[in-house]
C-alpha cells in the first residue's frame, strides 16, 4: 500500500509518498513559505531517490500548495497513492485513536479549531481539499495528542475550578505524541522488551519545541506540555513552565493585551529570550564554550535549558518507578552529546550511567549510550514522523479491514 | 523573656506571644484588619483588647516584637533587627509587593510609636532562599524584561524549611544530608536542601507556583491566565482571585476543604483532589531528587506537618532509589514547631543581647545566611 503523508505546519507543508509495510520512501519533499508573501519566494523542494529540485510556485494557501506538489507526483504514473495519512496536532478530548477520516470526523475535528487555532485550521482545510481531489482514496488522522490520551485524570488534571476543567475543556492534553510513539516503540524492539511492559522517559527535544513523556507499560502517562505546547520544557522560543502570576504581572503591564503576551512567550522567550544571542541551544552551547565564564549569558541560558529538562527527567523517573530506558530523540536529542551528558550525569540514585566516551561518539543512531553497569539504558533515536504517521495510518486501515471482514463474517 | 509575633494576612493581623522557650503561645488572636485604620494602630489595639478581655495578664510587656514579612526580595538575607535603614529598604521595595509591604511597614511604625525602645525584628519568608542557584531562580523569559521588573524564583516557606532542615541537620552531626522539605501549608511548598542550602523550591515569583494549596491552583500551563481573559472576558483581578482563591482542593472538591480534610476524611469526593495532589508532590520530589543526584531524608513542616505520617511512607514506596549499600535507608520525619514558634525564636537569636536575661532560642536558633 502507498500512502502519502502530509505533515503540515503553518507555513509550511512537508509531504512523503511511502510503500507500507515495507517502509521505503517513494518520493517525498516540502512546500516552504506558503501564505502571504515573504522576503524569499516560495518554494516547493521535491526529493525523488538521492536527487533534489527546486520549484518555485506561487502558494497562498495549503490547497494551493497541495494543487502543486500533486502536480509534481502526477508526472510519475507509478507514484498514485493509494491512502493519505494527515498529522494533526490537537486531537481535542474527543479523539484518543488515530482515526479513519469520515464526515462525522471532519465534524468533530471543528471544536479542536480554536483548541490549536495556529496548526489545526490549515491541516483541517487540507484533509477537505484532499477529499475533494480524492473522494475515492481512504485518509486518515494522525494525533500528537492520541497517545496522550492515556494520561490519567489525576496526571491532566489541573486544580482549577470544574466549571472550567469540565465546561471548558481546560485540561492537560501533552503534545509531540507522533514521535514520543515513534522512538518509545522503536526503543522497545531494540530492546526486546515487549512493548505492553516497557517503561521509560522519552525526551523529544527539537530545535523549536521540546517535551518529556513518561511511559509505562507502552503507554502514554503524562507530558510536559500541557493545554498548549507552551507548559513545560524551555524551548527555543517558548518560556515553559511559568509562575501564572508572572503571565498575569506582564498582562498587567500591557494594559491587557493578550496577544501582545502570548507573542512574548511563545517567540521572544525561552533559549532566545534568555541568552538574547540565538534561539538554537547548539549556538548558545558553543558561544558557552567560547567565552568559559559561568556567569555569561549564553552559559546560563545552557544551564537553565538543561536543569529543567533534568528536573522533569527525575520527577518522570519517580513516577515511571521502574524505567527500562530514557530516549532521546529529535534534533537536539540526537546530535547535542552535550545535552544528553549534562542531563544523565550524577544520576545514579535513578540506575542511570551515561557513558561519556560512548554518548559524544554516538553519530550512528539507534545507539545506547548507557555504560555497562547502567540500570537503565540510554537511547538516542532518530524520530521520523513521516514514517510514524504513514505507519499508524496503516495499521488504521489494516485494523480496518479486519474488522470490516470479520463484520462480513458475521 | 517575651516575644511577640504578627503576621499579615489578607484580612487580619495575627498576633501571638511566647514566653521564654515555651512553644505553646500564653496568647493569641487575630485583629479584623478592616476594624483598624491602619496596621499602624495594631499593636495598641491588641494592648487593649488584651487588657479588656482580662486574659489574666496585667501587663503586656513584650522584650522583643516580630515581624514576619512576606518578601524581602534578594536584599533581606536573614533576619534583621529593624532601624530606619531597614524601614527605607522596605519601603524601596513596596513596588515588588504593593500588597503586603506597606502594612508591614506601617505595622513597624506602629510597633515603634506603641512601644519605644522595644527591638523589633523582621523575619523574611523569601530569605532562606535568596542565594538560590541562577539556573533554578531564573526563569526563560527575556533576560532584560525580567531584569527589570525583577521576575525571578524567590520560594516562600524558607522560615519553616530553615527550621525543619536545621532540625535534622543537628540529629545527624557531621553528616552532609540531602533533604526533601515538605512544608504543608495551606499553600504547600517543596524544597531540595542540600548541606543546609536550598537547590530547588516548588514556589516561585509568588506562592501561587508550584504545587496545588486549599484555594491555590499551583502550576498550570502558563497560557491559561491568557485564555481565561481572552475567552471568558475576565479581568486580572478576576483571574487572579480564581486562581489564588477558588482552585486547589476547592476547586477540585468543590466545596471549600483543608489538606486535613482530604487526607483523613472518608468522603469519597476527595479521593480525586488528594490523587491530584500526591501525584504531584510525587513528581515534585522526583525533581528535587534529581537536583541533588540522591536523598537521604524527608521532613514535613508546618501547620499539616502530621500528614508527613501518611505521606512519607507512600512517597518513600514510590521513590524507589538506588543506594549505595554504606548508607543508611531513607527515613522521614515530622517538625512540629508552628511558623509563629520558629519566628519567635528566630527573632529572640537576632534580638540584640542586651535586651533580654536568658536566650531559650539561641540553642535552637537557625542559621543566618
Amino acid at each position: 500500500m502507498r500512502i502519502l503523508v502530509f505533515n503540515c505546519g503553518s507555513s509550511s507543508l512537508k509531504y512523503r509518498l511511502i510503500e507500507l509495510p515495507d517502509e521505503k520512501e517513494l518520493v517525498g519533499g516540502e512546500a516552504q513559505r506558503v501564505g502571504p508573501k515573504t522576503a524569499e519566494p516560495a518554494r516547493i523542494i521535491h526529493r525523488i531517490g538521492k536527487t533534489e529540485e527546486t520549484h518555485y510556485v506561487e502558494m497562498p494557501d495549503h490547497a494551493a500548495a497541495l494543487g502543486e506538489v500533486m502536480k509534481l507526483l502526477r508526472r510519475d504514473p507509478n507514484l498514485v497513492p493509494d491512502a493519505l495519512g494527515h498529522r494533526v496536532v490537537h486531537g481535542g478530548a474527543g479523539f484518543h485513536r488515530h482515526t479513519r477520516i469520515d464526515d462525522a470526523v471532519i465534524e468533530a475535528l471543528e471544536p479542536t479549531l480554536a483548541l490549536a487555532p495556529i496548526h489545526n485550521p490549515p491541516i483541517v482545510r487540507l484533509i477537505k481539499a484532499c477529499r475533494q481531489l480524492y473522494p475515492e482514496l481512504p485518509q486518515v488522522a494522525v494525533f500528537d495528542t492520541a497517545f496522550h490520551a492515556t494520561i490519567p485524570p489525576h496526571a491532566r488534571t489541573y486544580a482549577l475550578p470544574r466549571r472550567l476543567r469540565e465546561d471548558e475543556g481546560i485540561r492537560k492534553y501533552g503534545f509531540h505524541g507522533i514521535s514520543h510513539q515513534y522512538v518509545t516503540t522503536e526503543a522497545a524492539r531494540l530492546l526486546g522488551i515487549p512493548l505492553e511492559r516497557f517503561n521509560a522517559v522519552s525526551c523529544h527535544l527539537g530545535s523549536g519545541g521540546a517535551s518529556l513523556c513518561a511511559v509505562v507499560n507502552g503507554r502514554s502517562i503524562d507530558n510536559t506540555m500541557g493545554y498548549s505546547p507552551l507548559q513545560g520544557l524551555v524551548m527555543s522560543t517558548r518560556s515553559g513552565d511559568l509562575d501564572p502570576a508572572v503571565t498575569l504581572q506582564l498582562l498587567a503591564l500591557d494594559y491587557g493585551d493578550c496577544r501582545a503576551i502570548e507573542k512574548t512567550l511563545n517567540s521572544r522567550s525561552g533559549v532566545l529570550g534568555l541568552s538574547g544571542i540565538s534561539a538554537d541551544i547548539r549556538d548558545v552551547l558553543r558561544k558557552a564554550a567560547e567565552s568559559g565564564s559561568e556567569t555569561d549569558a549564553a552559559d546560563v541560558t545552557a544551564q537553565v535549558y538543561m536543569w529543567r529538562i533534568r528536573k522533569y527527567l527525575g520527577a518522570y523517573l519517580a513516577v515511571v518507578g521502574n524505567a527500562h530506558a530514557v530516549i532521546f530523540t529529535d534534533t537536539i536529542g540526537e546530535l547535542v552529546p552535550a545535552v544528553r551528558q549534562a542531563v544523565c550525569s550524577d544520576m545514579e540514585c535513578f540506575g542511570l550511567a551515561i557513558d561519556e566516551h560512548r554518548n559524544a561518539h554516538a553519530a550512528k543512531l539507534p545507539a545506547d549510550v548507557a555504560s555497562d553497569r547502567s540500570r537503565v539504558r540510554i537511547l538516542a533515536i532518530a524520530t521520523n514522523e513521516e514514517l510514524a504517521i504513514a505507519r499508524f495510518s496503516y495499521n488504521v486501515l489494516m485494523a480496518d479491514a479486519g474488522a470490516a471482514k470479520t463484520g462480513g463474517a458475521a | 523573656m517575651m516575644i511577640v509575633v504578627f503576621e499579615l494576612g489578607r484580612r487580619t493581623i495575627r498576633f501571638s506571644g511566647f514566653k521564654d522557650a515555651d512553644a505553646t503561645p500564653f496568647l493569641s488572636g487575630a485583629i479584623d484588619r478592616c476594624r483598624i485604620h491602619s496596621s499602624k494602630d495594631a499593636l495598641a489595639q491588641i494592648l487593649s483588647e488584651v487588657r479588656a478581655t482580662n486574659r489574666g495578664i496585667v501587663d503586656l510587656k513584650p522584650d522583643v516584637l516580630a515581624v514576619r514579612v512576606p518578601f524581602g526580595g534578594t536584599f533581606f538575607r536573614t533576619p534583621v533587627l529593624v532601624d530606619a535603614s531597614v524601614v527605607a529598604a522596605l519601603e524601596d521595595m513596596i513596588p515588588r509587593a504593593p500588597i503586603h509591604l506597606p502594612a508591614v511597614v506601617s505595622l513597624i511604625r506602629g510597633c515603634e510609636q506603641t512601644l519605644p525602645g522595644t527591638p523589633i525584628v523582621a523575619v523574611f519568608d523569601t530569605a532562606f532562599f535568596a542565594d538560590l542557584p541562577a539556573k533554578e531562580h531564573l526563569y526563560a523569559l527575556n533576560a532584560d524584561l525580567a531584569r527589570s521588573l525583577q521576575l525571578r524564583r524567590f520560594g516562600y516557606h524558607g522560615i519553616l524549611h530553615q527550621a525543619a532542615c536545621s532540625h535534622v541537620v543537628r540529629q545527624a552531626p557531621g553528616e552532609r544530608l540531602r533533604i526533601l522539605s515538605i512544608c504543608l501549608e495551606r499553600r504547600p511548598e517543596l524544597a531540595a536542601v542540600a548541606d543546609e542550602s536550598p537547590v530547588m523550591v516548588t514556589g516561585g515569583a509568588t506562592p501561587l507556583e508550584g504545587l496545588p494549596g486549599e484555594r491555590s491552583s499551583g502550576d498550570i500551563d502558563p497560557s491559561i491566565p491568557l485564555l481565561l481573559a481572552q475567552k471568558e472576558g475576565y479581568g486580572l483581578e478576576q483571574i487572579n482571585d480564581l486562581l489564588t482563591r477558588q482552585s486547589g482542593l476547592l476547586g477540585l472538591v468543590g466545596e471549600p476543604v483543608t489538606f486535613s480534610d482530604v487526607f483523613t476524611g472518608k468522603n469519597p469526593a476527595y479521593e480525586s483532589a488528594r490523587e491530584v495532589f500526591r501525584y504531584r508532590l510525587l513528581l515534585a520530589c522526583g525533581a528535587g531528587v534529581a537536583a541533588m543526584n540522591g536523598l537521604d531524608t524527608i521532613v514535613f513542616s508546618g501547620a499539616y506537618h502530621t500528614l508527613g505520617e501518611i505521606l512519607g511512607p507512600w512517597l518513600l514506596s514510590k521513590l524507589k532509589l538506588e543506594r549505595p549499600a554504606k548508607l543508611p535507608p531513607v527515613t522521614w520525619s515530622c517538625f512540629p514547631d508552628t511558623i509563629e514558634y520558629v519566628i519567635a525564636q528566630t527573632a529572640a537569636a537576632a534580638a540584640p543581647s542586651g535586651t533580654q536575661e536568658a536566650r531559650p532560642a539561641a540553642k535552637r536558633a537557625t542559621r543566618g545566611r
